[in-house]
């Protein structure tokens, strides 16, 4: 195994929860109320819930081979051709996401903090960062993961606690008031993301020291990131309303700019920003990680440290193409996205999960 | 563009002299292989970008082969187009 590091299952917990945070709490109100209108918050009860079935399918996956990679679970399975171009697919799927999610936090710096500074630099320096981090090991960023997941906690209980005197209940009206339809609507492209995209962290599982406790860890993780997310878009729905909510790109930013205490409390909106500065690093970090990792067990290298630089330009190049206009990254995120991560996430663990035991099944009776 | 080809340049510069010391000293001769081979498609990439080429859009792909389900999907989910 290329990495050697080990890591607790409750350090497993805290990477769940800020991969599955992520970028997903800048954008994610504005998605749900666009479809779901008054009942977003439903539909974002529905995502952690489908969630939590993805995780039993990983952890029985993790399970079944406790010692191999991911890369090796799918070569194992598919045999050394289709595995390795299915593994490269995989690898493929990480990078574009750590690509989008980098762009993200581009476009937020771009349109709300720094309007005057290029996309390219800010993605440039963000990249090193990640880089300087990941370079150090998959312990090193995790203890770092442990130090600032309290930060994120603070922030966001801050946020929280200072709006409820602008909560308007008559924003929840009419429950289900449009029927199911929009509901579903709403739920289908957050149960793509982040959820489907866990398969990220399964690249993960051999490195946690006690495999068994694994999926225990991997579960708290997505039922807290969960309430999080449920809490931000009910928030959100409460003070903006579903109208203003499903025309802004970062409500959550909105919403951080609608603290006001007094007079005295103003313009607190840029340290609500730490949150997602901080979940989005870490959702950047580890899917950077799964993608070089994997690419280093395809090709059965003996370290894969080396490969983190040169990956970056392609990677900041990938971020700079992706989305050529909002109406795109749009589309992308509300129509394709889903169903893109459902097949890397839910379809294909499936296949090898079905396959696996019908091999096992047969190796017996013979 | 003199500059950002420039930065291009320093930037790969450092990145051999930070990575290929090692990997020699070490021996690794695939890794080695993988690592030029990668840091040949960042440049290429980059320097494309630079001079305003048009890149093909992986994603205009994806959408290409998922639009289809989609489309029923929502469809089916009774969304206006």
């Amino acid at each position: 195994m290329i990495e050697q590091g080990k890591i607790a299952p409750y350090q497993f917990t805290i990477l769940v929860i800020l991969f599955t945070v992520g970028s997903t709490i800048l954008i994610i109100p504005s998605g749900l109320a666009f479809e779901a209108k008054h009942d977003a918050w439903i539909s974002s009860l529905i995502g952690p819930a489908v969630g939590l079935i993805f995780v039993a399918l990983y952890h029985l996956l993790g399970q079944r081979y406790p010692a191999l990679t991911f890369v090796e679970i799918v070569m194992h399975t598919l045999g050394k051709w289709i595995g390795g171009a299915i593994s490269l697919l995989y690898v493929f799927f990480f990078f574009i996401l750590g690509a989008l999610v980098l762009r993200n936090l581009g476009d937020f710096m771009t349109t709300q903090v720094l309007p005057n500074t290029p996309i390219q630099y800010i993605h440039i320096l963000f990249v090193l960062v990640v880089i300087s981090g990941v370079r150090n090991g998959l312990e090193v960023f995790t203890r770092t993961a442990e130090i600032f997941l309290p930060w994120v906690i603070l922030f966001f209980l801050f946020l929280i606690v200072l709006l409820p005197y602008q909560f308007k209940l008559d924003n929840l009206l009419p429950v289900v008031g449009y029927g199911i339809a929009p509901v579903a609507r709403a739920a289908l492209p957050y149960i793509g993301s982040p959820y489907a995209e866990l398969i990220t962290l399964l690249v993960l599982y051999p490195y946690v020291s006690n495999n068994r406790k694994a999926g225990k860890a991997f579960a708290i993780g997505v039922l807290i990131a969960g309430f999080i997310l449920f809490l931000i878009v009910m928030t959100t729905i409460l003070v903006l309303g579903p109208k203003i909510t499903a025309v802004q790109m970062f409500p959550s930013y909105i919403l951080a700019k609608k603290i006001s205490v007094g007079h005295f409390l103003e313009r607190v909106e840029v340290i609500m920003a730490g949150i997602w500065f901080i979940t989005i690093y870490f959702k950047l970090t580890i899917c950077y990680y799964a993608s070089t990792v994997s690419l280093a067990h395809v090709f059965k290298l003996k370290e894969c440290r080396q490969l983190y630089l040169p990956l970056g330009f392609s990677l900041i190049v990938l971020s700079i193409i992706s989305y050529p206009n909002t109406t795109y990254f749009f589309h992308i995120v509300t129509r394709i996205w889903s169903f893109y991560s459902l097949t890397f996430g839910v379809l294909l663990p499936l296949i090898i999960l079905g396959l696996s035991l019908m091999r096992r099944q047969g190796a017996g009776s013979s | 563009m003199f500059w950002n080809l420039s930065g291009i340049i320093v930037a790969s510069l450092f990145v051999i002299g930070v990575e290929v010391p090692y990997l020699r000293r070490k021996g690794y001769k695939k890794e080695l292989l993988v690592f030029s081979m990668l840091l040949a498609a960042g440049i290429l990439l980059s320097v494309l970008e630079v001079i305003k080429i048009p890149l093909p859009n992986p994603l205009d792909m994806i959408t290409a082969v998922y639009q289809p389900i989609s489309d029923f999907v929502y469809a089916l989910l009774g969304a206006s187009k």
